[in-house]
């Protein structure tokens, strides 16, 4: 199955950035858009360590959070500490983190910048 | 454009109801309301289901056929409506449609989930399907841990302690003491969850800042009321109890998406849009139920729908006034947090307490003196919210 | 009764450090003693288990009949070393944990089961038990096996259990997991609550009387009273 996550996009009428895509821009309506390529770096806006986690997972907790990349893009990732706070400055790296159902599945596994 | 009344309401308990099925659950609920409007069955032409679980938990699809086969309903329209957790606010939004535009007389709308047929765990994957498939759920992200990411930002902004979510649980949990179809009957004390070294344990991490006491519990359950023009009430020996207005507003389905993470601006414009339906301001609502899935949300519930500044409602919590006995008690039904969370049925289930508490029938949970109430259904994670006014009289 | 035959089936027993009692504060602000219980109190014990053998909910049945037995093994000397914990609110019974010992370092977790729902009663007892293998029975390790649903995924999760592939827990059921010493240190201070010394007046009443709701209140209390049709 192809995940609609791996691209992000900028309106080409109004330059409102989109992720995960959508097909109408939600600023101006326009249904054109160009692929806006992820920076390396980006900054924690919130986080959560979540216990109690969905059949599938049997880690103890996961600590999930949306960073800002430096160009804009937000995104909901893996976070590979919960010593983390608010603001901190983080690496962003695309890996495969996960299988569903026998399927490897890619995202965003974020990682503090010492 | 006709008003729209409450004729009947009814519920089954909620909590885990371990013998009955999907279908037991959303009958019972809709016999109840029929009995207590005392309608002859054949008068009713349509009815809404709400239900969010039943494909994916009970493998059951087309619910609203069934429904109406089982209780007797046919040749009735009938319709299953899917929104989320605030599918019982949107079943109620549009059976208030069909009365108040005239196509219909008498609406049957019930709710109903029937989530304990599977583990905890398969039930919290199934509530995270609401999600976005591709940036959120596969994550491994909760519904808890939604709101936890959101707590993080709003205790932060506005200043809240989880002492404040604490005095929430505990109020929440005193109230459905005196409500005996609750689920979570448990009387919590400070001590217990937060000021005790036990308290650490007992009252465990679920998503940070959250807690378990922040929490709902997962809940069986069904509500269901009766609708029909305000003019034809004088049939049915009951008190014209009016949906006096409704509003429901969307936003973006991911979290990250939000300009602003902390506004959460579907209720804001839901709200907003029921007071104008009714004619009122939010100085007019006497209590409100709100959808205290998290003990957060009704904190950000409550300032949202403007009964309280931004912050503000820290001074409630403070000076008691959002209890039973308080000058705008809060969730007297026990909220999501103690009545629980059939999610399905949770929007009817709200319509049904104010119902019951603008006729005086809450028993010792009465709050006094009501006539116009709010209530809050909270869709996603704030990305499909529905608002309700109801008032005792036109 | 012969006795000189009864004395050939009696296994000797080997003498084990009794777990210090403690007294835990619930989320509901009460307490709950948490103490060694005595074959003088078993029999009250076999009461307050009794009515638990014929609930399915959460296999109930199973674990009930099984705690039913073994206290009955215990009081009548069929075990060589067996401990039983209870759980006492107000003097009332609320749950009940048992395990033994297999060597002197390897121990094995028997049975938990708690009378009271939504007060994590359970997972308080269960740690307990976890409590009195590594700390007071100073043992190596703890073989557990779940016979359950509710505990199995919690607590292998919770205490990150490892499992003993084809390794036979004595009850017989699935392959068995096991927790260390090293593993209960780290989780030690999530999961194990309560303070030493319970208050002697405190003790005293728990032991002086063991108080067991009626058979229809703890199956209520256990299943919920609740249905669709109940109002
Ligand atoms: C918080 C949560 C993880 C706790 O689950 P748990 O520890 O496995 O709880 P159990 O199922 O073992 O419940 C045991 C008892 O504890 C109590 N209990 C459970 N959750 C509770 C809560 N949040 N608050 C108070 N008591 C609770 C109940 O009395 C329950 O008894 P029951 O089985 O008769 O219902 C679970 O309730 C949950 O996932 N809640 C969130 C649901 C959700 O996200 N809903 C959608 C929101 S939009
Ligand atoms: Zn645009």
């Amino acid at each position: 199955m192809k995940r609609k996550n791996d691209k992000a996009y900028k309106c080409k009428k109004c330059g409102r950035v989109t992720y995960p895509e959508r097909v109408v821009c939600l600023k101006c309506g326009s249904r054109e858009f160009t692929v806006l390529p992820f920076t390396n770096e980006c900054t924690l806006l919130t986080f959560s360590q979540i216990f109690q986690l969905p059949w599938g997972i049997n880690d103890r907790y996961l600590t999930i959070g949306v960073c800002q990349f430096d160009n804009g893009i937000k995104a909901m990732g893996r976070i590979t500490i919960p010593e983390v706070k608010n603001g901190m400055r983080m690496k962003a790296n695309w890996k495969l983190f996960r299988q569903i159902a026998g399927e490897d599945v890619w995202g965003w596994v974020f990682e503090p910048i010492k | 454009m006709r008003n729209v009344a409450i004729i009947g309401v009814g519920m089954t308990d909620f909590g885990r109801l371990e013998d009955d099925t999907l279908m037991d659950i959303l009958s019972s609920a809709s016999l109840h309301a029929i009995d207590d409007a005392g309608i002859d069955p054949k008068l009713i032409e349509l009815v809404y289901v709400a239900n969010m679980g039943g494909g994916i938990l009970n493998h059951r699809t087309a619910i609203a056929s069934g429904l109406v086969d089982n209780i007797g309903l046919i040749p009735a329209a009938a319709d299953t409506i899917e929104n989320g957790p605030a599918s019982g606010g949107s079943a109620i939004k549009n059976g208030v449609m069909a009365v108040a535009s005239g196509y219909y007389d008498f609406v049957l709308v019930v709710g109903g989930e029937k989530m304990r047929d599977v583990s905890g765990w398969r039930a919290t994957d199934f509530v995270a399907t609401l999600t976005h498939p591709d940036a959120e759920y596969i994550y491994g992200i909760t519904l808890p841990g939604m709101a936890g990411m959101f707590a993080n930002l709003y205790m932060e902004k506005y200043g809240y302690t989880r002492r404040h979510l604490a005095e929430v649980a505990i109020k929440n949990h005193k109230n459905a003491l005196m409500n005996p179809y609750a689920h979570v009957q448990m009387d919590i004390a400070m001590k217990g969850i937060l000021d005790s070294p036990d308290a650490a344990i007992n009252n465990s991490p679920l998503a940070e800042p959250l807690h378990l006491f922040d929490s709902c519990p997962v809940s069986d359950g069904g509500a269901a009321i009766i609708l029909c023009p305000e003019d034809r009430v004088k049939e049915f020996n009951k008190p014209v109890i009016c949906v006096a207005g409704f509003g429901q507003a969307t936003d973006t389905l991911t979290l990250a998406e939000r300009d602003d993470p902390t506004d959460l601006k579907a209720v804001t414009l839901a709200c907003e849009q029921a007071y104008k339906r009714a004619g009122i301001t939010s100085k007019d609502i006497d209590f409100a139920e709100l959808h205290d899935a998290f003990t957060i949300l009704e904190i950000a519930e409550a300032e949202h729908a403007g009964l309280y500044k931004k912050g503000g409602y820290k001074k409630a919590i403070e000076s008691g006034e959002n209890k039973i006995t308080g000058s705008l008690p809060i969730n007297p039904s026990g909220g999501l947090k103690s009545r629980g969370h059939p999610v399905g049925a949770t929007g009817v289930a709200q319509a049904v307490e104010v119902t019951w508490q603008l006729r005086g029938e809450a028993g010792e949970r009465q709050v006094k003196n009501a006539r116009t109430a709010l209530t809050v259904n909270f869709g996603g994670f704030g990305n499909n919210v529905v608002a309700l006014v109801l008032r005792r009289g036109k | 009764m012969d006795m000189e035959l009864e004395q050939m089936l009696r296994p000797a027993e080997f003498d084990m450090p009794e777990y210090p009692a403690k007294v835990i504060t619930l989320a509901t602000g009460g307490q709950m003693v948490v103490r060694a219980a005595t074959r003088r109190d078993v029999p009250t014990i076999m009461k307050a288990v009794k009515p638990t053998i014929k609930i399915e909910r959460d296999f109930y049945d199973v674990v009930g009949s099984r705690v039913y037995a073994e206290l009955l093994a215990w009081n009548k000397y069929r075990y060589r070393n067996c401990y039983v914990l209870l759980g006492q609110i107000d003097n009332i019974l609320v749950g009940v944990v048992n395990g033994r010992m297999l060597t002197d370092k390897i121990g094995i977790s028997l049975h938990t089961l708690a009378i009271e729902r939504g007060l994590r009663i359970g997972a308080h007892l269960y740690a307990a038990k976890m409590e009195h293998h590594i700390e007071f029975l100073n043992q190596d390790e703890v073989w557990i096996t779940a016979e359950s649903p509710i505990g199995f995924r919690r607590w292998m999760i919770e205490y990150d259990l490892i499992k003993q592939q084809g390794v036979q827990h004595e009850l017989g059921g699935a392959d068995s997991f096991k927790l260390t010493r090293d593993l209960y240190f780290k989780c030690k201070s999530r999961l194990v609550a309560g303070s030493r010394p319970c208050p002697e007046d405190l003790l005293e009443k728990a032991k002086g009387e063991i108080i067991i709701a009626d058979e229809e209140s703890i199956v209520t209390q256990i299943c919920g009273a609740k249905g669709a049709w109940s109002k």
